[in-house]
């Protein structure tokens, strides 16, 4: 056996994080706003134009809070990762500590 | 409201650029499927923080699903509008060079300007030059009409797909992937097709048709071709895709009426006594029959189906032998008295190949050797032998002017069909026998674009002066042969023999300047017989080549009596 199973689920908890992480800072460079903003341009006089303008807003404020929402939920990972594997280390010592004695 | 100084600024390879863009952001965020799956609370961890971290990560999830649907579906929605908008201006465009070649120009705010009125003395030529500018500038009102309906269309769909993904209101359905999300989306990206104008004019069905995409346009003509056939200012080529596809459905439909109509009978001891059901039978095999004619004629090739229409009591068609679409010069022949499609159509359709390969002889030999299309066109309830045919009471009788005044109307809209559906207007000639030729007269009566007039076997043209006739001065003539009494009744308006400022084509025995021989042709009937003066005739009149004619006034005994006494009419 490789290790305890709380090292194993922490490092795959740390993973996630990563995981999170990296599709996080992907859509923060999208740049969805803008291409909203060209369709805008395109079709002066109309009322797509200014519906456009309002999606160019929308697209980057979506996008810019789920990029901070993800790579929130990534470091609420690494957090949870760092706090699982501490809280999981100190019951197995306490658990060795204080466990039945070893049979003869 | 979308003016036409917007539509010109209007940028569609802006857009072609902003819907790759948007793919490659919505292929990005797909990309990302695999980060976001595995970004979930791994399996084996428990308890407050793991649940905490699934339900958050389901939530983004699903906030990630809608973005990418709300992508596809303003992608395809862009998609869409693009090629709207290149048809739309390939609309306007159109418009702009018709109002141009006639001295107009379409201003910013979609006012038709009368920039260059030409300067005529001659006030007869001033007056036919100012109603033929007036249909055309009213063509281009309708052109530019529809393709402003058709442009708000467009700009209403596209804001409604925009604004939806704005409020974050495109459904990402029930899968869980983005990719799932992404072809969700895209389902509500589409823009609507919009369909032909009510009523509308050839100007008004040209401007909309023009408006439309390549990709609506097939999808019209496959899901509705009904809609689509019978409109005048189309191409032909698209009338007579539109009505060859729907001949296996309308057969079936008959069909199953004759067999209902036939078991209605059957099962009747009475029989039709007491019903019309014997009648509407035999209407409805009229129909079948009418068909296979159609069918049979567009198999001979080089056809053009560009009317029909199963609803009246008798079916109605037009044929075109040439492409209507491409011809230098087009002619359009009406019959009468006992015009049907089922009896009459498959002689008509040779009469016509054969005069416009007799038009295109002469053209080749004399003119400008442009190609020629005839049309022979049976689009209207003809009068028919029988009691019917000859009550004077009744108003499909051949002695009321009824059928040719409903029929004038509806030959009017086809006449300005075939130049709305050009680019350039073709040399138009209107051909009309008989009854049929009091049909044209009528229809002549508008302004129509026809340049040449010939009728023969006429008992009237629906009027007893020249003036009427909206025809350039010096291009309405006449053809009598001898032994045609119906040439010589002047039933609609006066014998068109004793009209002036119509002249008189021969039907005789004649020798032509260039040696040859053509013979005569005498009654009623024969007006198109190959190698007659009559049809000569009317092939060089076709082919534009008005100095060959050979003129006559064709006056008999018969026209003495039909001299009219002046001042009565």
């Amino acid at each position: 056996m490789a290790g305890p199973d709380f090292t194993v689920i922490a490092d795959a908890i740390r993973s996630a994080a990563g995981l999170a992480a990296t599709a996080g800072e992907a859509a923060e460079a999208l740049q969805l706003g803008a291409v909203a903003t060209t369709i805008s341009g395109a079709l002066g006089g109309t009322t797509s134009a200014a519906a456009a303008n309002e999606l160019s807003g929308a697209w980057d404020t979506a996008i810019s809070t789920w990029s901070t929402d993800v790579r929130g939920h990534a470091q609420r990972l690494t957090d949870s990762a760092a706090a699982y594997e501490a809280n999981e280390g100190a019951n197995e010592t306490t658990f060795r500590s204080t466990g039945p004695t070893r049979a003869v | 409201m979308v003016g036409i100084g917007d539509i010109r600024t209007w940028a569609p390879d802006e857009l072609d650029a902003a819907f790759d863009v948007l793919g490659s952001r919505r292929d990005t965020l797909i990309g990302l499927d695999d980060e976001l799956a595995g970004a979930r609370a791994p399996q084996g961890w428990t308890g407050d923080a793991a649940s905490a971290a699934a339900a958050w990560h389901g939530t983004l999830s699903e906030r990630a699903r809608r973005i990418v649907a709300g992508i596809s579906a303003v992608r395809r929605a862009t998609g869409e509008t693009s090629d709207a908008v290149i048809a739309i201006q390939r609309a306007l465009g159109e418009a702009e060079d018709l109002a141009r070649a006639h001295g107009f120009t379409v201003s910013d705010d979609g006012t038709v300007v009368d920039a260059y009125p030409p300067v005529i003395s001659d006030p007869v030529q001033a007056e036919e030059v100012r109603r033929e500018r007036a249909r055309v500038q009213a063509e281009v009102v309708d052109r530019l009409e529809q393709m402003l309906r058709r442009a708000s269309d467009v700009d209403a769909d596209f804001s409604a797909v925009l604004g939806r993904a704005a409020r974050d209101e495109v459904d990402d359905g029930t899968g869980l992937s983005l990719s799932e999300a992404s072809t969700t989306g895209e389902g509500a990206g589409g823009l609507s097709t919009l369909g032909p104008p009510e009523g509308g004019t050839p100007g008004d069905n040209a401007g909309w048709w023009a408006s439309l995409s390549e990709d609506e346009r097939q999808t019209l003509i496959d899901r509705d071709p009904g809609a689509l056939g019978n409109l005048d200012g189309l191409p032909a080529a698209v009338r007579d895709e539109a009505n060859r596809s729907r001949v296996d459905d309308e057969r079936t439909a008959l069909e199953a009426e004759r067999d209902r109509l036939q078991a209605d009978l059957d099962d009747n001891v009475f029989g039709g006594t007491f019903s019309n059901a014997d009648a509407a039978l035999e209407h409805v095999n009229a129909k079948l029959a009418s068909l296979d004619r159609i069918e049979q004629t567009l198999a001979l090739g080089d056809r053009q189906l560009l009317l029909l229409d199963l609803t009246g009591e008798r079916a109605e068609a037009a044929v075109a032998v040439g492409d209507v679409d491409t011809a230098d010069h087009v002619a359009v022949f009406t019959p009468g008295l006992d015009s049907t499609v089922n009896g009459r159509l498959e002689g008509y359709d040779d009469n016509m190949e054969r005069l416009r390969q007799q038009a295109e002889t002469e053209s080749r030999r004399y003119g400008d050797g442009g190609s020629v299309a005839a049309v022979t066109w049976i689009g209207y309830q003809a009068p028919q032998p029988g009691l019917e045919g000859y009550n004077p009471f009744d108003s499909d009788s051949v002695v009321q002017d009824d059928s040719a005044r409903a029929g004038g109307a509806d030959l009017a809209e086809f006449y300005r069909g075939i130049d709305a559906s050009r680019s350039s207007d073709p040399h138009l000639t209107a051909l009309g026998h008989s009854y049929g030729s009091t049909t044209t007269g009528f229809a002549l009566q508008e302004d129509t674009g026809v340049d040449d007039a010939v009728v023969f076997g006429s008992p009237g043209l629906g009027t007893s002066h020249i003036e009427d006739i909206r025809v350039p001065e010096g291009h309405t003539y006449r053809v009598e042969a001898r032994n045609d009494p119906v040439a010589d009744v002047g039933a609609f308006g006066i014998d068109p023999s004793h009209v002036d400022g119509v002249t008189g084509l021969s039907a005789r025995e004649e020798s032509l300047p260039d040696g040859r021989r053509v013979a005569e042709s005498t009654g009623h009937s024969d007006y198109l017989t190959e190698d007659s003066a009559s049809q000569y005739n009317m092939s060089v009149v076709v082919a534009g080549l008005h100095d060959r004619v050979v003129t006559d006034d064709g006056r008999g005994l018969g026209d003495i009596g039909s001299w009219p006494i002046p001042g009565t009419y």
